[in-house]
This record gives structure tokens, sequence and C-alpha cells, in this order.
């Protein structure tokens, strides 16, 4: 006869399997309405909660940044001169607060130079974060609701002189919103070139490495396009306003037996270099008022 | 377990933010170390499926929550990576090297291999590793190689990750 103690571990292990098949089923439904969008948005609710930590851990991984060094040489020189070593400590912290401030204040002075000319109304953020996920390139900005960010929302930036799309929001929190830029391979986003007047939809590849696809060009463009050729974003769609820079033309894909061709875009934005980008306004964009 | 599986989720809450924010700054051909999964790999083989399905859940909702993936696609592969990691409680010795490493690194493979069940299932909506491309590899290698290092740093924090009686 089966005594009580051999009929545990089995109750055990059916009970494991039965919260296993569960948290399963509770997680396959999730994503199943969260792809579909049937649901409230549970997510926004979530980044809002969570994310206020990121914001925080941002600042103080910044400020250690900056004092570590000089933290470390003034107590080098703290032991020989005590005196004149806390006038040392003061300068030198000053000098290269100073020179850390003097460069952030040719980049912004760049950028509201940029921001005073831009036509469209616009909110400046700052880059604080990527995704956490491998899979996934979303940008972490620190604007949100409370700033007046909206879902779908255009991103610009500003580099070397160049205005370029960046990408558009696509989560809000309170204080935080999460950007899909043009590379993502979820990323599609109307275009044409400027000079041909040939519309495409630029596809991301899902990696900041891989040049940006441009397809569903006609086939009889194939001809007048040459490499170096701008794209720019043709304002179908009502997400991003026609004419905003995107990229340069790298290499033309011509299939036989395709009707329409491809070509390879080189982002004008350097994604590796961004730092602070510019929320588009929707009401402020010529037609969607 | 109510108290293992809530200290697990506050350290891979602690994990997510850093993978966000300093992590992202030191990504390798793009690839990050993912040590919410080395939180829920530790925690799992150490307590068992229960626990580890529990954590995985969990910690993938806060993931969800974090990242721009559909709520549901962590929360999914985690359960199923704890409840699997569970299941080998004390197969294994747990060294200081060499099953930290095989364990994060097959971990790891195994969350590739989910993302293309879902991928079959959901379409293109979900993103895949590809197994062609270097950035799967490194991610492998970067969370094998930090293992040692995150699990050594999880044991100091045994009372609050184990029952009372495996302390």
């Amino acid at each position: 006869m089966r005594s009580s103690d051999d009929q545990r571990p089995r109750r055990t292990a059916y009970t494991e399997l039965a919260v296993f098949v569960a948290l399963l089923l509770i997680s396959f439904f999730t994503l199943l309405l969260s792809t579909q969008s049937f649901i409230v948005n549970f997510k926004d609710l979530g980044l809002t909660i969570f994310s206020g930590v990121r914001g925080g851990i941002y600042a103080v991984s910044s400020f250690t940044t900056r004092t570590v060094l000089s933290i470390k040489e003034l107590g080098e020189l703290r032991k020989e001169y005590d005196n004149l070593l806390k006038r040392m400590e003061n300068y030198e912290e000053m000098e290269r607060t100073s020179a850390e401030i003097r460069q952030e204040n040719i980049r912004l002075r760049e950028q509201l130079g940029f921001s005073q000319s831009l036509s469209y109304r616009h909110m400046a953020a700052q880059i604080i974060g990527r995704d956490p996920n491998n899979l996934y390139s979303a940008l972490v900005i620190n604007r949100g609701s409370k700033n007046g960010i909206k879902k779908d929302m255009p991103v610009i930036a500003y580099q070397n002189g160049i205005q370029g799309l960046v990408g558009r929001v696509i989560q809000v929190g309170n204080g935080e919103s999460l950007v899909m830029p043009i590379y993502d391979s979820s990323s599609y986003v109307s275009a044409r070139l400027e000079e041909t007047r040939y519309e495409g939809i630029l596809e991301g590849q899902g990696n900041v490495d891989t040049p940006i696809l441009m397809r569903y060009i006609k086939k009889q463009a194939k001809d007048e396009i040459r490499y170096g050729d701008t794209i720019i974003t043709s304002g179908m769609g009502g997400i991003f306003p026609a004419g905003l820079s995107v990229g340069r033309v790298t290499k033309i894909v011509v299939k036989d037996y395709e009707t329409s061709i491809d070509v390879e875009v080189e982002p004008v934005i350097d994604f590796s270099r961004l730092e602070y980008v510019f929320v588009i306004e929707k009401e402020g964009i010529p037609g969607n008022e | 377990m109510n108290k293992i599986v809530t200290w697990a989720t506050v350290f891979a809450f602690v994990a997510a933010i850093l993978q966000s924010t300093i992590l992202s700054r030191l990504a390798i051909y793009h690839a990050i170390p993912d040590l919410t999964l080395g939180v829920l790999l530790f925690t799992a083989y150490l307590n068992g499926p229960m626990t580890g399905q529990i954590t995985g859940f969990s910690s993938g909702l806060i993931l969800d929550f974090l990242s721009a993936a559909p709520l549901g696609f962590n929360m999914f592969i985690r359960t199923f990576i704890g409840a699997l990691t569970g299941l080998l409680k004390g197969t294994f010795f747990l060294d200081v090297l060499i099953l930290p490493m095989v364990l994060c690194g097959l971990g790891t493979l195994v969350k590739a291999i989910l993302v293309l069940f879902l991928r079959f299932l959901f379409g293109p909506v979900i993103p895949i590793y590809s197994f062609f491309e270097p950035t799967l590899w490194i991610e492998v290698a970067l969370n094998a190689l930090t293992a040692p290092f995150l699990f050594a740093f999880l044991k100091l924090f045994k009372p609050l990750l184990l029952p009372r009686k495996d302390v």
C-alpha cells in the first residue's frame, strides 16, 4: 500500500505542473492580446511605475563618472600639502567641471540653434538608456506624458548641421518614453527619393550597422537613382512630416523577377553618437492641425 | 517561497535597470549580458521549478514593462526557462565556475529557441536571433563569462534567495 510520503512528491509535481501551465497560458494570452492591442495599455502604466528608478541610476552614474578621477588625484595631493591641496582641489575640480560645461555648452548651443530654427512645435529630450533586451533596439528618453509626449510622435535629431529622422515614440510613461529608431526591424517609414521623387517604404533591419532597406520603388527608377541620393520622408501615413532627411543611397538592388527595386540606405544620423533628440508635436505639423 | 520570489524579482529588476543604463554603453556588437536571465537561472536552479517559474513570470513581466517587447513576450520565455532550470535542482553541485557558465550559456540558447517558437506562432511582430550572425553568440559568451561573478555575488544573499534549511 502506497504511503502518504510517496504521494506527497506526486502531488507536488502535479501542483508545479498546474502552476507552470497556468503561468504560461497567462503569458501567452497576454502576448496575444498585447500584439493585437485589444486591452488597456498596462505597459505604459508599468513603464511609469518601474522606470522612475532608471532616471535616478543614470544621474548617479553620470555624477560618479565625472568625479571619480578628480577624487583620486585630489587625494594624492592632499597627503603632501594640506592647505595648498585644498585650493588645488577646488581649482582642478572647477577646471574639469568648467571644461565639461564648455563642451556641453557648445553641444547645447548647437542644438538650441537648431531648435530655434525648427518650424514644428517640439520638445527637446535626452537619451538616457536603451532597451535592456538584446532583440529590441528602443531608445529611452527623459520625457513622458507629463511633458506632453504622446504615442506615435515623430522624433528627429540634429547632427553636424543636418536634421535627420530618428524614429517615433512607441510607449509613454509619466516621465520617460520609449522611441523606436528607424533601424528597428518593426520600423516602417513612408519615404521618397528627394531628387527623382519616387516613393517607397523604409524598413529597418534590426541592427544599427545594417543599412535600412527602401522597398517597393518602381522598377523604372533604377536608371535615375544615383549613389548618394538623399531619401526624405514622404508624409504619407500621417505619422512623419514630409521632407525630413532619413539617409542616403548606398546600394541599388535590382531583381529581374520583381516589379520593384530595393535600395540600401545609410541613415544621416549617427545613432552611436546620439545624445539629444527633438520630439515633434503632431499638431504642429502642417496638415495635421 | 514568497520571500525568495520577491527578492529574486527585486534583483532581476535591478539587473534590468543596469542593462538599460550602464551596460548598454558597453555593448559588444550590440549585445549586452542578460543579467536578469542569470538571476533567474541562479534562483531556479537552487529552489526548484515552482520558484523558478514564478520568478521567471515576475521578472519577465518587469522586463516587458521596461522594454519595447510586447507584454507577455519575456513573461512566456522566462516562465519556461525558470521551470526547466528548476527541474535540474540538485542534479549537479553548483561550483564556482563551470556550472554557472554552462547554465547561463545554455539558458541563452534556450531563450533563442523559444523566441523562434514565438515567431512561428505570432509572425514578424516577434524579432528573432539569427544563428548565423555574431550577436547571439556574443550574448552567449557574455552571459557565460559574467555568470561566475553574478552567481558569486548572488551567493552573498543566500538568506534571501534560498529556503532557510538550505542556507
